[in-house]
């Protein structure tokens, strides 16, 4: 963290990286510090633990282990595999979940998590004052069901109304990260539960970059039919309550997107405005290729042009004044755009 | 002990560093523009650095489906 109150996530880097050399978190004078070639940039520090890890549920199990946490939110998890990647190179290019829930799949560790597990750690959680201020729901993507995606469907509405039970108010700080659900399915997602906010990540703002590195996700809905049901979302959630998650640079190069800079930022610009006319926002995370994803080799984009779309995606929310805040610097601290809404 | 450099070729040349990103975007807070290239470029961390990492009060690693889950990667 930043002294800022800035976080930063990152994954597994290492000095095995082939593009870039990556920054060194060093000790100087007994602080812990950022560096860059030597040269110390910003004093940083770690996150603290919370007070939930220390205790067990009922069956005996460690809450630490069943509830994930940022500084400022609770991450929950309700599975840990992704269907898309049931059939083979299903799954996004550069998403690391494939190999990860493929190893969880072998042990048999992608049963859905039992909602009323998860809150018994919640209530232990929030007693903790001040230190978090949102839940976050996910799982992988579940294509079974009535209709498509039904089963992911029910069981994140079940977990919503056992979580709900938390609190006296009909809606509670929420945040759901699901799949593209279609009208009638987002309908029941408000009506039946208390979820304060929606996101379905598609993952890069152009349709064949969308093809061809989520082809799952391009199989079983496609591209448009996506942003069609973002904005139903916000139709039904509100405007500002809903917004899809990017892997931002995935668009540029590699085989995959556009040749140069200029013209994937033009185009990722144009699709971003259009969904936030609609009511959408758009949360951009900084891409970095997993060494466990199929796109292991590929090179990211420079620092400039993440900064350019951090700033573009700003200026489209003040143009269509939209808020952000279920998913900014307090509640999820993983986009950078976002945190720029702290400077309104 | 720092980065080997060497391993990486000319590629700062190529773009524009962190520093210079801050000067010519400046209503974007220097934070932002680090938290960004380090979320590009990757961090590890010193074997000084883990001293100071405290597993009493620190926590190491965001449990959750879109991270690796392997906490701090320490320089060796």
């Amino acid at each position: 963290m930043f002294r800022d109150g800035t976080s930063v996530l990152f994954h597994d880097t290492g000095e095995k990286r082939q593009h870039r050399a990556p920054y060194l978190v060093d000790n100087v004078d007994s602080k812990l510090v950022l560096t860059d070639q030597d040269e110390v940039i910003e004093t940083v520090d770690f996150w603290e633990r919370a007070d939930y890890f220390d205790h067990q549920t009922s069956t005996g199990k460690n809450m630490q282990i069943l509830i994930g946490n940022r500084p400022q939110r609770f991450d929950v998890t309700g599975s840990w595999y992704c269907h898309f990647w049931d059939t083979p190179g299903g799954g996004c290019k550069y998403c690391p979940i494939g190999a990860q829930g493929g190893e969880k799949k072998k042990k048999g560790e992608v049963l859905l998590t039992d909602p009323k597990e998860i809150v018994e750690v919640l209530a232990e959680g929030i007693k903790q004052r001040g230190r978090f201020a949102n839940i976050l729901i996910t799982t992988g993507s579940i294509l079974s069901g009535k209709q498509l995606l039904d089963d992911e469907l029910n069981y994140h509405i079940e977990l919503l109304k056992e979580i709900g039970k938390l609190f006296k108010t009909d809606r509670f700080p929420s945040q759901l990260i699901g799949t593209a659900y279609n009208r009638e399915q987002l309908e029941r997602l408000y009506n039946e539960t208390g979820l304060m906010s929606y996101t379905a990540d598609i993952e890069v703002l152009n349709e064949t970059a969308f093809n061809r590195l989520c082809p799952g996700k391009a199989k079983f809905i496609g591209y448009q039919e996506w942003k069609k049901r973002l904005k139903i979302a916000a139709e039904i959630f509100g405007r500002g309550r809903v917004d899809t998650g990017l892997v931002t640079g995935t668009e540029i190069g590699n085989g995959i997107g556009f040749r140069t800079e200029d013209a994937a930022f033009a185009a990722v610009s144009e699709e971003a405005e259009e969904l936030a006319e609609a009511g959408v926002s758009v949360a951009a995370t900084i891409w970095q290729p997993s060494d466990i994803a199929i796109l292991k080799n590929a090179k990211n984009p420079s620092l400039e042009y993440m900064i350019r779309i951090s700033r573009e995606f700003e200026r489209l929310r003040l143009k269509y004044n939209l808020a952000v805040d279920f998913d900014d610097y307090r509640r999820c601290g993983n986009h950078p755009n976002t945190d720029l809404a702290r400077l309104r | 002990m720092g980065i080997d450099e060497s391993k990486y070729g000319d590629w700062r040349s190529e773009e524009l560093s962190a520093k210079e990103v801050i000067k010519k975007y400046p209503d974007v807070p220097k934070f932002v523009v680090y938290k960004t290239d380090i979320q590009r470029r990757g961090v590890v961390f010193s074997k000084e650095a883990m001293k100071l990492f405290d597993p009493k009060v620190h926590s190491a690693a965001a449990s959750c489906l879109f991270s690796n889950d392997q906490g701090y990667k320490q320089l060796d």
